[in-house]
């Protein structure tokens, strides 16, 4: 028998006052993830006594992309996220992502915050995320920590944040010069429908050198994770020498030493490779080569 | 012919109710002091049970009853075979099996309840694979039953051997279809009032053949039908799918109403709709065929079976209509069809939009295709070369005539529509990347309405009011596919009266005459035909009453607009004056209508006869682009053309072509239930996946109309033609575009990129 | 467990109610407001068929509790038709015979409601953006979105 108590948070202090003192506290956000779960009676239930609902709570909410640094309040929805017109122009790969979260409907009342505090494996706000080598801001009356989200997640539906904090925005570095990115996903049907393999890359050129590079899965292993080796690859290469298929094969190779060979690999490590390959082609073509 | 009413996309009758959510639907109703069901369901999809313990059930707040199969009257029921267990007793045989159910004020309670409940199981080995299931001496799931064996029906005609021996090229292909559910937007829900207006019970909700649920409530119950009062409600959707699930759960609610004496209200979730409801039957299908070197057909060997789950439902009469149209629409001389039907203990199969049908046509579709490209020739000269036209016999050896034959104009149309000769032809060149288009067919025939089956027969009546308005009544059902406004259509035709002056009815089968089920999409052709008769029977008795009264003969006279006609068009008095009048002297406005079908014949020993006494033709094309690097597959436009005899309302075949087709692209590559050890694994939207408005093609319907003679103004059917053909259509175009034939569904990612589907738990 | 008050204005009319911590707004629109064209059909934000406009936004009451949305305002279905008769998104699924059987038919209008007043002028993939979580099965969609585009087209600015 679900039975829990419903608390409201009317400002950021007062709902840190109440995570401090009250035992067995769960934060609501948008409330996408764990209506579902109430609805199924889970058993994530058993352990929650109040569900503090955050959503008045302004401080968490909003964009703020600066030169050097940008930020995402916990709070904001997948929505906000794709109508934001500067993140559009400077970080398509987020609204991307973000577009292909849900429905409508859920892309009003879901957040990013919710999202990675949820953690499931297939969700899609993470692998953008990890591309931009993100932090999580999570505050408590003991103070403020920041953690990489690679560091938050730990594993699927299992992650850092304490029984007393909250998690406050994301923060990350801004792209530098020259970039190029891409996400893409592949899912059962053309909307509402969960990943089956998604992936972001954010490569920095300079002088037709690729600087920096991220190549993130998502779905594809148990908790997103950048490919390591695809990034050794491509990194410090000038792009006339890159093959996009080299790092397509790369990648799959990668995730099956990462997930062992499962029942889904035989798909998962050809149509990973392909997007991997068409990622990179996709920067290049962008970057004036191979087109 | 010119029309006034039919032949015209008239608005909806019933969508002034759904615009504004006024409509009220079963979840929607309240009656006073009402209490909420739940239902216990099996843990295990094949078990002996050994104990139920209801005993802390029972003392749970709010709880009025809990009961057990031990407090039923009589437990089982079914249409055709009486197979069916209200609630489990001693045995489960499928996980749907419903053990315990309890009423309580809230539905929480009543669930709350049910935790409480404790069964002792005793776990049996079970069949899962209908092939394993056919083996002599397997484990039988009926301890009744000889076998598994549901039913097996043989067809034979000519000497297929002698056909094998004069064919150059011999093909053997095999083919399986998977299990889907309905998911129709409601799920089920039913009220129960007892003692209520003069009936033992009255049963209200989504219920898509109230004369069968009252059947099966009456037996169950052990009363007469008369007791029984089945009132239909707005029902959000059922393609076949709310119908022995409904008399169940009616049966359910009906032993509570009546223990209690209060109203019983019970709504599936969704996750309980799919664990309880049956789905459409999955298939293995053998096929042998043979042909000349310049592709004449000379035998064709069919061996179908067809898993029926724990209990025969439907299994019986949709295996029949699978051997009817089992070799497709084409002229064979040599046939040998057997289809089976076989009990396991998954989940059971019933009737669902196609009937049989859409798993023989994917199979023998994409046999045609195959067999094109073995004998190097293209998909439409096979089919051309092959195909019925007027007078040709079919399988069963039933001449084609009495209406018009119109494969070759379906399949024109369709291929002019969608510019298919220019398409394959620069699909058929190397393509370039990884993306890669294609265009595939199909087309089929269809007989119309229940056919041997059953008696096929429906009902209607009309009342006229003295002020000249009347109310229509049909035995058979609106389901959301508009059978109120082509009847209405139908009515104001024939009367001559507006539409605004016809109330439609809801069923009730206390004040409608018994008209069979709404299915076989046989309401516009059998149903529109009886409100034909009713009002045709009230227009000759107001017209010879105006003839007497105005001295015309009454071939003179004509009823058109709300006004009584002469033949010069002169005006000579208003409808509702001359019904006013006739009401006043004692003339009875009501008339009942009735239609029966012509007659019909099958000899279930050979599979011979006149299965049914009319046919639908129809082609469906697919264009479709492959993503050969991932595996995606976008239908990027269908053309679905089929003659419907006369479409009494344009717009609605338009809206039911639409649907069909987008319920046949989500069969061929997206739905499939996952189902383990018998058990479902995708109960809900979030993992058993139908098509979104992004999935959606361009679509291009193209109405065929042939007038039948046997259909009201020449109508004939649309519901289920419109599903069977798209997933044959798209399986050829993905072949087309890929060169990777797959032969089961559906299409899915892992079948379009590597060729074969993957599960969880599989290697 | 104590309930939480909560003010809704639900149509344009103001409501103050007490409401349980697990009480989704669909329970509070369908049970205490006895506005049953709201339908529920999956429970898990999955149909759309329980889609109403918060705030201006298109959103799912499963997925929303009660409680979360205290001071909101909420149209539903039934706030569609108005004293100068049916709203022209209603007339437009008349017209355009965009209806079957009706059970997905409000949550639709909501979807496109929200839709319309943000963006007056849709293109047919922002109608099926919009759409895309509310499922049907029985029209394939085309009707919905020829209605949807008719609509905008008398009643968008």
């Amino acid at each position: 028998m679900i039975d829990y108590q419903l608390l409201r948070a009317r400002s950021f202090n007062e709902a840190l006052e109440i995570l401090e003192s009250k035992k067995n506290v769960r934060c609501l956000a948008g409330g996408t993830d764990i209506l579902v779960d109430l609805h199924h009676k889970d058993e994530f239930f058993d352990s929650v006594d109040y569900l503090l609902d955050i959503n008045s709570i302004d401080e968490l909410k909003g964009i703020k992309l600066g030169k050097k640094e940008g930020e995402i309040g916990s709070l904001t929805t997948h929505s906000e996220i794709i109508e934001n017109k500067e993140l559009q122009e400077k970080l398509p790969f987020v609204a991307a992502a973000a577009a292909s979260i849900g429905s409508t409907q859920i892309r009003n009342r879901a957040t990013i915050g919710g999202n990675l505090v949820n953690a499931a494996a297939c969700a899609d706000s993470f692998s953008p995320m990890i591309a931009l080598e993100a932090e999580v801001v999570l505050v408590s009356k003991r103070g403020e920590r920041r953690l990489s989200i690679r560091d938050f997640i730990k594993s699927p539906y299992k992650t850092a944040l304490a029984e007393d904090e909250l998690l406050k925005k994301i923060v990350f570095p801004m792209p530098q010069g020259e970039y190029y990115s891409s996400y893409q996903k592949i899912g059962r049907r053309k909307a509402v429908s969960i990943s089956r393999i998604s992936l972001t890359l954010l490569a920095e050129v300079k002088a037709e050198k690729i600087v920096n590079i991220q190549v993130v899965s998502g779905a594809a292993t148990p908790s997103p994770v950048p490919f390591e080796k695809v990034n050794e690859y491509l990194s410090a290469k000038n792009l006339a020498e890159v093959d996009s298929k080299e790092a397509g094969r790369i990648a799959a190779e990668e995730m099956v030493e990462i997930t062992g060979r499962r029942w889904s690999t035989p798909y998962k490590q050809p149509a990973l490779s392909k997007l991997v390959e068409r990622a990179v082609e996709d920067m290049l073509e962008e970057a004036g080569y191979n087109g | 012919m010119t029309f006034k009413h039919v032949n015209k996309g008239i608005k909806r009758v019933d969508a002034y109710e759904k615009v504004t959510g006024k409509a009220k639907f079963g979840a929607d109703m309240e009656f006073a002091d009402m209490l909420f069901a739940k239902v216990l369901r099996s843990e295990y999809s094949h078990a002996e049970i050994k104990k139920i313990d209801v005993s802390e059930a029972k003392k749970m707040p709010g709880v009025k009853g809990v009961y057990t199969a031990f407090d039923i009257p009589n437990n089982l029921f079914g249409v055709i075979v009486q197979d069916q267990q209200v609630l489990a007793k001693d045995k489960v045989v499928l996980a749907g099996d419903g053990i315990v159910m309890a009423a309580a004020e809230s539905e929480k309670e009543a669930a709350a309840a049910l935790e409480k409940v404790k069964v002792k199981y005793e776990e049996l080995d079970g069949i899962y694979d209908v092939m394993e299931a056919r083996k002599e001496g397997s484990l039988k799931i009926h301890e009744d039953k000889e076998d598994n064996q549901v039913i097996h029906h043989p067809l034979r005609k000519g000497d297929v051997e002698k056909g094998f021996a004069e064919a150059y090229l011999i093909l053997e292909r095999e083919y399986t279809t998977q299990l889907i559910e309905h998911s129709y937007l409601e799920p089920e829900a039913v009220i129960v009032v007892p003692n209520d207006q003069n009936h033992l019970v009255s049963v209200y909700g989504s219920i898509q053949n109230p004369y069968a649920a009252r059947s099966a409530v009456a037996a169950v119950l052990g009363v007469e039908l008369a007791d029984v009062r089945v009132i239909q409600n707005h029902i959000g959707g059922s393609f076949g799918g709310k119908d022995e699930v409904i008399s169940a759960m009616a049966a359910r609610a009906a032993v509570m109403a009546l223990d209690l004496d209060r109203p019983v209200k019970m709504v599936n979730t969704r996750e309980e709709s799919f664990t309880e409801s049956y789905k459409r039957h999955p298939y293995n299908l053998k096929y042998k065929i043979g042909a000349t070197e310049d592709g004449k057909l000379t035998a064709m060997e069919i061996e179908a079976a067809a898993d029926s789950g724990g209990y025969a439902c439907q299994t019986p009469f949709v295996t029949w209509r699978s051997v009817v149209q089992a070799t497709g629409p084409y002229e064979l001389d040599n046939v040998k069809t057997d289809t089976y039907g076989y009990y396991t203990n998954n989940p059971y199969t019933g009737a669902m939009r196609g009937y049989g049908s859409p798993q023989v046509i994917f199979a023998q579709e994409s046999l045609m295709d195959e067999l094109a490209e073995e004998l190097d020739m293209s998909p439409v000269e096979l089919r051309k070369k092959n195909m019925y036209s007027q007078d040709s016999v079919t399988a069963s050896g039933q001449k084609l005539d009495g209406h018009t034959v119109s494969l070759a104009e379906v399949m024109e149309k369709a291929m002019k529509e969608i510019n298919y000769e220019e398409k394959y032809k620069e699909y058929s060149k190397e393509q370039f990347g990884d993306k890669k288009r294609g265009i595939g067919l199909s087309i089929s025939f269809r007989g119309c309405s229940l056919g041997a089956e059953a008696i096929d027969a429906a009902a209607s009546l009309i009342q006229i009011n003295k002020d000249g308005s009347a109310a229509v009544y049909s035995g058979l059902a609106e389901n959301g596919q508009g059978l109120k406004t082509i009847f209405t259509q139908i009515t104001a035709e024939v009367l001559g009266i507006r539409i605004e002056d016809i109330d439609y009815m809801e069923v009730d089968t206390t004040f409608t005459p018994d008209s069979g089920s709404t299915v076989a999409s046989r309401a516009t052709l059998i149903g529109g035909n009886a409100v034909k008769n009713a009002a045709e029977k009230l227009r000759k008795r107001i017209i010879n009453f105006a003839a007497d009264k105005f001295d015309f003969s009454a071939d003179n006279l004509a009823l058109k607009d709300g006004f009584l006609y002469d033949e010069s068009g002169n005006r000579l008095a208003l409808f509702s004056d001359l019904t006013q009048e006739m009401g006043n002297t004692g003339i009875l406005l009501s008339a009942y209508g009735w239609y029966k079908g012509p007659e019909i014949s099958w000899d279930e020993e050979k599979g011979c006869g006149n299965p049914y006494f009319t046919y639908v033709y129809g082609c469906q094309i697919a264009e479709v682009e492959v993503d050969t690097g991932t595996g995606e597959l976008t239908i990027l436009e269908m053309a679905a053309a089929h003659d419907v005899g006369r479409a009494i309302n344009p717009a609605n075949v338009k809206g039911q072509i639409y649907g069909g087709v987008m319920m046949g692209l989500g069969y061929g590559i997206m739905e499939e239930l996952e189902v383990e050890k018998g058990m479902i694994k995708t109960k809900n939207f979030h993992d058993y996946l139908i098509p979104t408005i992004k999935d959606m093609p361009e679509i291009k319907p193209i109405i065929v109309e042939n007038p039948d003679p046997d259909g009201p103004f020449g109508a004939k059917s649309i519901g289920e033609p419109t599903l069977e053909l798209g997933s044959a259509a798209i399986a050829n175009a993905v072949a087309h575009a890929s060169g990777r034939r797959i032969r089961s569904l559906p299409l899915n990612l892992e079948r379009v990129l590597i060729g074969r589907s993957l599960h969880k738990g599989g290697k | 467990m104590a309930k939480l008050d909560v003010e809704l204005t639900v149509n344009g009319e103001k409501y103050n109610l007490k409401v349980g911590s697990q009480e989704r707004l669909l329970d509070t629109i369908r049970k205490q407001l006895k506005l049953t064209g709201t339908k529920e059909g999956c429970s898990v934000g999955e149909c759309g068929a329980c889609t109403v406009i918060l705030d201006d936004k298109a959103v799912n009451s499963c997925m929303v509790l009660t409680a979360q949305v205290d001071g909101s305002q909420i149209i539903t279905v039934e706030g569609l038709e108005s004293k100068g008769g049916l709203h022209p998104l209603q007339k437009a699924f008349i017209e355009k015979q965009a209806i079957q059987c009706g059970f997905c038919t409000p949550g639709m209008l909501m979807s496109a409601l929200a839709l319309i007043k943000e963006n007056p002028q849709p293109s047919k993939e922002e109608i099926k953006t919009a759409l895309e979580g509310n499922l049907c099965r029985c029209t394939g969609y085309q009707q919905i979105i020829e209605a949807v585009e008719a609509a905008a087209e008398e009643w968008g600015v």
